[in-house]
């Protein structure tokens, strides 16, 4: 489970796919957070999470969650670096780490002390070098960043990728193959990460047949060569009925379980993908209605009743839903019924057996 | 599906939480629906796979209607 926190929600870039970008062009950014409501946020939120996993660990359940405080945004190193310290010196007190999601634009000398300082996992946004990243940045600034992640990793920072698979970096098949070898470069350099595909607008998305071929080329990528990115991993913990990542584990948008937001006010809020032109105050109690709706109704009429990876998939993320209504499946139906039959057939012919049904 | 009711306010407007304590979130919704209420009147309104979802500026309220009221698994209001 982790805990953003989010003072401010401005950022130096304007990603043509946010999914705060809804958000911001509905209400004025301003940073007029309060920090001390801030920090009370983050210690209770902690202590709750706390909570939970000792309870977790008293039911010797298999998979031991961990609770992870990370510094979002926007884009957090737009903060006064006095702010950023703070955030991190609490994590760093609190959990004995810290963690940051970042375009890596802003990064310097002195954010770097505070990294190697407060242990801080730095998570970089990054769809790859040149144009690779034409909807985040220019060329150049994208080669740049780039190889600040390299330079990073090879100071002993612990680095990791959050990367938008889009027309960008895989419209082409030149695009992609280009966008491959660099996940292979970052790989070979010690960096793992996460590939979201983008859910925005087809003049950005990729359509679904072309993302199906995308993922399914990445998959056997890495299978290939032992590379573990998520949510590859996941996809494949989940046909063991292992937990993994909260796309696949079937989502409360009005609670969401893995993400606790903190705000700048000290609102606590759900997982920003689930907030679009407005952002709803976490709900008391988690419900099981989005699960319990999708196992109803025919796949024809967007749910996933009859689908033979259900258990695995739970109808993925609710941000991510057939026309912007988390009460319907994915649109990305097809990419993970495509990369889950892959995993499937791998296991089945080793004779790797599903725990749970 | 059991019933269920759920009333999530948006961020600055909590106050509505305390405003609706109590009191039956059917009837709100159904008041607002038909435009009988003092708190303003819903942007979007749809009973879509068996779950009503009343938007308002402040708040969202979620009505569980499983099965669907209406015929179709998709109504919009």
């Amino acid at each position: 489970m982790a805990i953003l926190v989010k003072p401010y929600l401005g950022c130096n870039l304007n990603c043509k796919y946010c999914y705060e970008g809804a958000y911001r062009s509905k209400h004025e950014i301003t940073a007029d957070y309060d920090m001390c409501k801030v920090v009370a946020a983050i210690e209770t939120q902690y202590s709750i999470a706390q909570k939970q996993i000792d309870l977790s660990n008293k039911q010797n359940k298999a998979c031991k969650p961990t609770a992870d405080i990370v510094l979002h945004g926007g884009e957090p190193l737009c903060l006064p670096k006095q702010d950023v310290e703070t955030i991190l010196r609490k994590s760093f007190e609190l959990s004995g780490k810290s963690g940051i999601q970042t375009n890596g634009t802003l990064i310097d000398e002195d954010h770097i002390e505070l990294f190697f300082k407060y242990k801080t996992n730095v998570g970089i946004s990054h769809d790859g070098p040149g144009n690779l990243s034409a909807y985040r940045m220019s060329s150049k600034e994208a080669d740049r960043v780039s190889q600040l992640m390299f330079d990073l990793k090879e100071k002993g920072l612990n680095i990791s990728v959050i990367s938008v698979v889009s027309k960008s970096n895989a419209g082409t098949f030149k695009r992609q193959m280009a966008y491959e070898n660099w996940i292979s470069r970052l790989y070979d350099a010690g960096i793992n990460g996460r590939i979201n595909p983008c859910s925005s607008e087809p003049k950005y998305d990729l359509d679904e047949q072309t993302l199906a071929r995308v993922y399914l080329s990445l998959a056997k990528n890495f299978v290939d060569t032992g590379m573990a990115w998520h949510p590859f991993t996941d996809m494949s913990k989940r046909l063991l009925g292992e937990s993994a990542v909260c796309v696949f584990m079937g989502c409360d948008p009005f609670h969401t379980d893995s993400a606790t937001v903190i705000l700048g006010d000290g609102t606590i809020t759900n997982c920003m993908r689930t907030n679009t032109g407005d952002i709803l105050v976490r709900d008391s109690q988690k419900m099981n209605i989005r699960d319990e709706v999708l196992q109803e109704i025919p796949q024809d009429f967007n749910g996933c009743r009859g689908c033979e990876f259900w258990y695995a998939c739970h109808g993925g993320c609710p941000m991510s839903a057939i026309d912007n209504d988390w009460r319907n499946r994915t649109i990305h139906c097809l990419v993970y019924k495509t990369v889950f039959n892959y995993y499937n057939n791998i296991q089945r012919s080793m004779g790797m057996v599903r725990r749970v049904k | 599906m059991k019933p269920f009711t759920r009333l999530i306010v948006k961020q600055g407007c909590d106050h509505w939480k305390q405003e609706f304590a109590g009191k039956s979130l059917q009837k709100i919704a159904h008041d607002l629906i038909s435009n009988k209420v003092k708190y303003g009147s819903y942007t979007k309104c749809s009973d879509y796979h068996g779950v009503m979802q009343i938007e308002t500026p402040y708040f969202v309220i979620l009505l569980g209607t499983f099965p669907c009221q209406t015929k179709e698994f998709s109504y919009e209001y």
